[in-house]
């Protein structure tokens, strides 16, 4: 007995506890660091997550037992990189961390100019192309004063304008510090580039007496230096090009851009890092469907064959986590799409007001079916950046007329009904003067006789 | 006295035993699939007929009545009350519920498989009627007992075989039984009961359309014959007019009776026979001459009239002309080359002559015999049986499938031929000592009241069949019967060895030939003994319990109603081909590349894709030897996209070895066929069907990916991938899960100089 | 003008030199008003014409019209094209398409070149410049085992590439009209004047029954495959002649024939048996004619056997053994 009990207690502990915390998808956080050591430079941003009640394991990337899976269960929710040595074990392989995402994982990486091979054929296949090792982003009029020179130590506040990723005080708020590598992001539609170089950036080594001979890998803005791809499973994966980034040192630094004149005591790395964590994490930016339902016009039940011309109502609740809860989603673009091969309606849902209760926000259309039947798809089809994607479909069975759904008497066929009566009256009255008329069957016999 | 009876119930007795072995016979002889097999349906067809049966049993009349069917033709679906013949589900349905409500709780897929025996029992009933009504009641049993067996008509109502054909034939048989009883008699009540079942034909199968233009042609002869009478004129009058508005109930069918060229003829001779009626009437209180010429030219007048307002109204739009499928009956050439997709069905090609001796052996050339005793007597009966034979004939000759109309006339007219050899052969009378044969007073009379004679006796009816040729022949030559021992029997036994033959080649046919249910094939090992191919089933019970209940699978038509009858999910394209644009899609995916492939799956949400393979064990026919079919149908909606000749190599051969052209090679079907199939071979696959050798390299496969594939390789079975989760291609990302690292190409000339 | 004539007349050389597009498209606006829409190409003009930048389409048919080559199909479809050809002309803009006809006597070169082995041959050189210019400018070859040899499906061909609807107007014979109007007219005469015989005719039972069994007998002899597949009357091979085909679902067309006489024969055996025979008085004579007859019916059912047995190895029955 005692011991279901604690069974039954741990069942809702763990249930308990996944609920609790912050992020949606999960709390147990992978942390992979070159030495055990090196968490002592980057006290504060592992503080932040604590804090943010998650639960991190270290490890080396040494370790040999390294597990992303075990028994083809993901073993944990997040993965956060910050090793940067080649890895002796290879139990990080590009394949694993691909996996890893597509099981719904989310990853951090930050990479330094000593990037490993297996961090860029993984990054390889999600677009981003990483510059060679050894190199840095360089930028001669946007670097920190306390720059040692090679111009390496960057000021940015390039950050992509996107609320649902980072927070209006962090897009206004104070550059940050930035040294590292550079990348290039593709055109895949799913990459975002949060953080880029300015347009006076280019990628170089910076060993010494060094000319630049050669056609850099990127130059100027289209140099990434933070990019984010949410795959479209929604798990979310986040380079940082710079490992000094999320440092302690760079946290408390001061900022002044070299030939400006506003300086700024800290940097806005910690704030910024705060963001970009909350947002890998599943921490913002995330929505969620909560309800959806549809019924013909004054019925409520829901069905799943409706009739050509139905007058329809489409409802989908949609909410969105903010500041550790569900809330109603504020958006006002949503739209439904009626599909079959190609969309037949396409209309804006309207927003419906919400109650201080309220999780969710319901949108609703009122349509009319198309005249044409067959098997139709619902579609809400909403992905913006920095949201997690909402493809949400259901099909629906538009079917004909039965046969006791047309009209009964129609005006055209009045001359039918005539006729049909006018037969039917004649032929009562031929039977009626056959019978009483002797003569007349007498006479039809006789005919048939001569015949 | 046997049994206390007189002579003429004797004989009564006699035939019914006689009539139920037959149909004992008939229903036997049709079982050898349930006996080698299981009960199970067969081919293509049948299995929609026995969902849509199960549907209406399930569910109810009216609910079947207005089916939509969302897991065919998806996304379009199918709206089935309206385009299918609902006779045939509704026969078993009826069947079922008074088993059912009598207690015997029979499965509705053993009424299914039973039902074209049964109904075949049935035809030969009505071929029996038929004929007494042509000869006489020996003649009927006679053809009873050839139909019973005829191969043509069993090719199509063997146990398994659920189609309409299997209960459209008796259909057939009995409206025809009806319209000459009632021709005979001038009976309007038989006129009604032929339109009754004249409707059932019409809600049954689609070859209704031969009986509304068959007896229409019989009544117009008959008028060019002079012989118009009251009796046609109300046989015909309420037949047309109580069949077409039945007719019309049927939604399929709705109001093409008044508005399609296939219906017209029957209209037209409607007209004319009013026409001739009034001037009857009128003439017969008139007498004088310039009056009728008056008449003869009104009536030319009208037909003429008529004929050219049909051309009109056709030109104009307002009355359909022939449909696709009628039409090249006439022209020939029309389907190959305007409709590949009738011209593609293996029913709709000609038949040659080995076909025919196949079908019908002896009576194929006892058939020109009996249309020719026919010839001889010619009453109004006879004029039918002889435009029957030659229309179809004619058609049997232009569509094999159409050998099932030509087989019951043969049965009949075969049947007269041999019965009247039979009566002159055993005509116990005239045997040495009778010279010459003078019929006495009674006989005349038999002729009169022949529609009496399946009362008489048995003898009398034998002697009749010779005294009424006599009286034929009798301004002419007298009979003076067979006069030898020796020469009887010599014909007899002869004619009693070719029956004998016929049988045993009804069976050996039967057997052999038509008893395959051909969704399980069977075939012989080296030893001798059976061996069962069940890829079919195998692959269909996967489908039906490793995936989503609302998968889509794709495939080519041929295999849509098995799909959704035995795998119950939901398909594309199915055997009721009213889409083709929907099936060139298909056929435009199967022919394409896999990136263009993919678009179109995607777009119709296609889960699994299945094809039939029959490389491995020399099953040909197979999606390779379809594939040109596909090409062609998908060429005439997508003319750009999609080229024949693109297949055919430069010397216009169409491989799939070394030699396959590119684009056959990049055509899904053909990765999808032989993917994996080297491996087999630990070499280079070797494919039995074409005999050839697969080009070596390893087929890629990126949007797609082997699900299932069955024991003989015949179904495979192939799952179309999601989009990649990280937004690369498949191609890309297939080649990342095979080992293959994507290589750096921007930067190359940095990397390369320093690298040296 | 004198220049201008000259160079008209220059040889062939001269074209070697680009062409420039005014003269080519003056060259051929002339040639076709004068010859009904089509010009008689020869291996330079070929070049020529097919020679980029064009802003025309051209379609030239390569065929050999020399009556010692002998090639069926080119006479077939000259006619057709030429009457698509000036179709065109007296429809539209000649400017938009040409149509050129190359005669392999006229043209060896240019068959050598295209390495090509067969006539008639047909192309389709899109325009390169131009409004109607399109990405596509290699030429287009006609498939005729698809389209066939006539001038409507060629039409729609030509249709489907210009993107405007490329008439066929058949123009009306009239000689043909006045001949067929004739022969109608003489018949209804003859009807009316041989009236009494037509109807003897037309109401002869025996007439009517012969038509009828003997189109019965073609139609169960397979004579329809034949006129859908066309196979050839008899198949020699190797010196050998094979009147019958090998497989079941094909036949030669003696083949059909034989078999139609076959069952004529049976069923007049059996005719003759049932009407015939009774009628004999003679005994003897009665006795001989059965045998006779019974005879000939069980060889001609035996030899049926056989006919089949070679279409249909596995068949394993027969009469005699």
């Amino acid at each position: 007995m005692r011991q279901i009990l604690s069974i039954v207690f741990f069942v809702f502990a763990a249930f308990f506890f996944i609920v609790e915390s912050k992020s949606t998808t999960g709390s147990r956080v992978l942390v992979l660091l070159d030495k055990e050591d090196d968490k002592n430079l980057y006290t504060k941003f592992f503080e932040s997550l604590e804090g943010r009640d998650y639960i991190l394991t270290y490890k080396t990337a040494s370790d040999p037992s390294i597990e992303l899976f075990s028994y083809g269960e993901r073993v944990f929710d997040h993965f956060i990189n910050f090793a940067q040595k080649k890895d002796k074990t290879d139990n990080i392989t590009p394949t694993s961390l691909i996996s890893f995402v597509n099981n719904g994982g989310n990853i951090l990486l930050a990479i330094s100019s000593e990037i490993t091979e297996n961090i860029r054929i993984f990054a390889r296949e999600l677009d981003i192309e990483f510059d060679e090792r050894d190199t840095f982003v360089i930028d001669h009029f946007n670097y920190n004063i306390s720059d040692d020179g090679k111009h390496t130590l960057l000021v940015s506040n390039n950050v992509v304008n996107n609320e649902a990723i980072l927070s209006k005080e962090v897009i206004e708020g104070p550059p940050v510090l930035f040294r590292g590598i550079g990348h290039k992001a593709g055109t895949v539609p799913l990459l975002t580039k949060i953080m880029r170089a300015n347009d006076t950036a280019y990628s170089y080594e910076t060993k010494d007496g060094q000319v630049v001979d050669q056609e850099p890998l990127a130059i100027g803005n289209s140099i990434g230096l933070i990019s984010a791809l949410q795959a479209r499973n929604n798990a979310r994966v986040t380079f940082v090009g710079s490992l000094e980034f999320f440092s302690d040192r760079f946290f408390d630094s001061p900022v002044q851009k070299f030939n400006s004149s506003k300086s700024y005591p800290r940097s806005g790395n910690e704030a910024f890092v705060n963001d970009l964590t909350k947002w890998t994490l599943q921490e913002k930016g995330v929505l969620r469907v909560t309800s959806r339902s549809h019924h013909k016009e004054d019925e409520y039940e829901q069905l799943e064959v409706y009739r050509i011309k139905d007058n329809f109502i489409y409802t989908i609740g949609i909410s969105e986590y903010v500041n550790d809860q569900w809330q109603p989603f504020n958006g006002n673009d949503v739209q439904l799409e009626l599909i079959m091969l190609d969309p037949y309606i396409r209309v804006n849902l309207t927003a419906l007001p919400t109650t201080k209760n309220n999780h969710a926000r319901k949108y609703e259309a009122h349509l009319q079916l198309p005249d044409v039947y067959g098997v139709f798809t619902l579609k809400v089809n909403y992905k913006r950046p920095g949201y997690t994607y909402i493809v949400d479909t259901t099909t629906i069975t538009i079917r004909h007329f039965r046969h006791n759904e047309y009209p009964r008497y129609i005006s055209a066929a009045y001359p039918y009904y005539t006729g049909a009566a006018s037969m039917g009256i004649g032929f009562l009255l031929f039977c009626f003067i056959w019978i009483v008329n002797k003569d007349a069957g007498k006479t039809a016999a006789e005919k048939k006789k001569t015949n | 006295m046997v049994l206390g009876l007189d002579v003429q119930n004797q004989a009564a007795l006699l035939k019914v035993v006689i009539l139920g072995l037959i149909s004992f016979v008939a229903i036997a002889s049709r079982l050898f699939s349930i006996i080698r097999f299981e009960s199970v349906i067969h081919e293509f067809d049948p299995w929609f007929n026995y969902r849509a049966t199960r549907y209406l049993v399930s569910t109810s009349f009216y609910e079947f009545w207005n089916w939509f069917d969302e897991r065919s033709w998806y996304p379009l679906g199918r709206v089935v009350g309206g385009t299918v013949f609902p006779g045939l589900m509704v026969t078993s349905a009826t069947i079922y519920n008074i088993l059912h409500a009598l207690n015997f709780s029979v499965d509705i897929r053993n009424i299914c498989v039973l039902l074209a025996p049964t109904f075949s029992a049935f035809t030969a009933i009505s071929a029996y009627l038929l004929t007494a009504e042509i000869k006489d009641s020996s003649a009927g049993l006679l053809a009873a007992a050839f139909i019973g067996i005829a191969p043509g008509y069993i090719s199509r109502s063997v146990a398994g075989s659920y189609d309409n054909e299997g209960i459209a034939i008796f259909l057939l048989m009995f409206t025809f039984y009806l319209w000459i009883k009632g021709l005979k008699e001038g009976s309007a009540f038989y006129g009604a009961l032929t339109a009754l079942f004249y409707f059932y034909m019409v809600a049954a199968w689609g070859g209704y359309v031969f009986i509304i233009n068959l007896i229409p042609l019989h009544a117009f002869v008959l008028i060019l014959m002079g012989r118009f009478s009251s009796r046609l004129y109300v046989a015909y009058s309420s037949f047309y007019v109580l069949g077409t508005l039945m007719s019309m109930q049927i939604p399929f069918v709705g109001f093409q009776p008044t508005r399609t060229s296939e219906h017209m003829a029957a209209l037209g001779i409607f007209g004319i026979l009013q026409i001739i009626a009034f001037v009857e009437l009128v003439r017969s209180h008139l007498a004088s001459n310039q009056f009728q010429i008056l008449f003869k030219s009104f009536i030319i007048f009208s037909f003429v009239a008529m004929f050219s307002a049909l051309v009109l109204l056709t030109f104009g739009g307002y009355i359909a002309p022939w449909t696709g499928r009628f039409y090249s009956l006439w022209d020939t050439g029309y389907a190959k080359k305007y409709i590949p997709i009738i011209a593609s069905v293996s029913e709709h090609q000609p038949t040659a002559w080995p076909s025919f001796f196949f079908d019908l052996q002896m009576l194929i050339f006892l058939f020109p015999a009996g249309i020719y005793l026919c010839f001889r007597e010619l009453r109004d009966e006879h004029v039918f049986v002889i435009l029957y034979g030659i229309t179809a004939s004619y058609f049997a000759g232009v569509m094999v499938r159409l050998m099932l109309t030509l087989t019951p006339i043969v049965c009949v007219t075969a049947a007269v031929a041999v019965s009247r050899l039979l009566d002159i052969y055993l005509d116990v009378d005239n045997l040495e000592t009778e010279r010459s044969v003078d019929r006495p007073e009674s006989d005349n009379k038999d002729n009169k009241d022949k529609d009496n004679k399946d009362n008489k006796g048995k003898h009398k009816k034998l002697k009749e069949g010779t005294s009424r040729s006599s009286l034929i022949q009798s301004n002419q030559s007298k009979i003076f019967g067979i006069k030898g021992f020796d020469t009887r029997a010599i014909v007899l036994m002869n004619f009693y060895f070719f029956l004998v033959i016929f049988v045993w080649h009804c069976t050996w046919v039967t057997s052999n030939a038509y008893s395959s249910p051909s969704i399980v094939l069977a075939s012989r090992r080296p030893d001798g003994s059976q061996f069962i191919i069940d890829d079919f089933r195998e692959a269909y019970y996967w489908l039906r319990k490793n995936t989503d209940y609302n998968s889509k699978v794709m495939s080519w038509w041929d295999y849509g109603y098995q799909i959704a009858g035995m795998a119950d999910r939901t398909t594309l394209v199915d055997n009721n081909t009213w889409n083709n644009t929907h099936i060139a899609t298909v056929g435009k995916a199967m022919a394409s590349s896999e990136e263009v492939a993919y678009q179109i799956m995607r777009r119709h949400d296609v889960d699994y894709v299945l094809v039939i393979f029959g490389g491995l064990l020399g099953y040909s026919g197979d999606d390779i030897n379809k594939f040109l079919w596909m090409i062609r149908i998908a060429e005439g909606v997508y003319p750009d996209e999609v080229k024949e000749g693109n297949f055919f190599t430069s010397r216009g051969e169409y491989r799939v070895d070394d030699e396959a052209t590119p684009t056959m090679r990049n055509s899904i079907m053909y990765k999808m066929s032989y993917h994996n199939y080297n491996e087999l071979f630990g070499g280079q696959g070797q494919d039995r069907v074409r005999s050839a050798r697969l080009p070596s390299e390893k087929i890629k496969l990126s949007t797609l990916e082997e699900a299932y594939t069955t024991e003989n390789w015949i179904v495979r079975i192939y799952k179309v991938k999601e989009l990649d989760n990280l937004g690369r291609s498949l191609e890309h990302a297939a080649a990342f899960n095979s080992g293959k690292k994507r290589r750096r190409t921007k930067t190359s000339k940095k990397k390369s100089t320093k690298n040296g | 003008m004198l220049l201008f004539s000259f160079s008209f007349l220059l040889p062939s050389h001269v074209s070697t030199a680009k062409p420039s597009l005014e003269t080519k498209v003056h060259k051929l606006n002339e040639a076709t008003r004068k010859n009904q829409g089509v010009v008689e190409l020869d291996s330079n003009l070929y070049d020529e014409v097919t020679s980029r930048p064009r802003n025309y389409s051209i379609v030239i048919l390569l065929t050999a019209l020399d009556p010692q080559i002998n090639c069926v199909p080119c006479k077939d479809f000259d006619p057709e094209f030429r009457l698509v050809a000036s179709s065109w002309l007296s429809e539209n803009i000649p400017s938009r398409i040409y149509f050129g006809v190359l005669d392999f006597k006229n043209g060896r070169e240019i068959y050598s070149k295209l390495n090509l082995n067969n006539a008639p041959t047909l192309f389709y050189f899109p325009p390169t410049t131009g409004q109607y210019a399109k990405e596509v400018s290699e030429p287009d070859r006609y498939n005729f085992n698809k389209h066939g040899f006539e001038a409507e499906p060629f039409a729609s061909y030509l249709s489907h590439h210009l993107g405007t609807k490329v008439p066929v107007k058949r123009p009306l014979n009239k000689m043909a009209i006045f001949v067929y109007t004739f022969f109608i007219l003489a018949g209804l005469a003859i009807l009316k004047l041989m009236f009494p015989i037509v109807q003897s005719l037309i109401q002869n039972k025996k007439i009517w029954t012969m038509f009828s069994l003997i189109t019965i007998l073609m139609m169960i002899s397979g004579h329809m495959w034949n006129h859908i597949r066309g196979p050839p009357y008899v198949m020699v091979q190797g010196g050998k002649i094979n009147y019958i085909a090998s497989g079941f679902s094909s036949q030669l067309g003696m083949e059909s024939q034989i078999v139609a006489i076959m069952y004529g024969v049976c069923a007049f055996s059996v005719v003759l048996l049932i009407i015939s025979i009774p009628k004999i008085e003679d005994k003897t004579k009665q006795r001989f004619g059965i045998y006779i007859w019974m005879g000939i019916l069980v060889a001609m059912f035996s030899f049926l056997f056989a006919l089949f047995r070679i279409k249909n190895p596995g068949y394993p029955f027969r009469l005699f053994a």
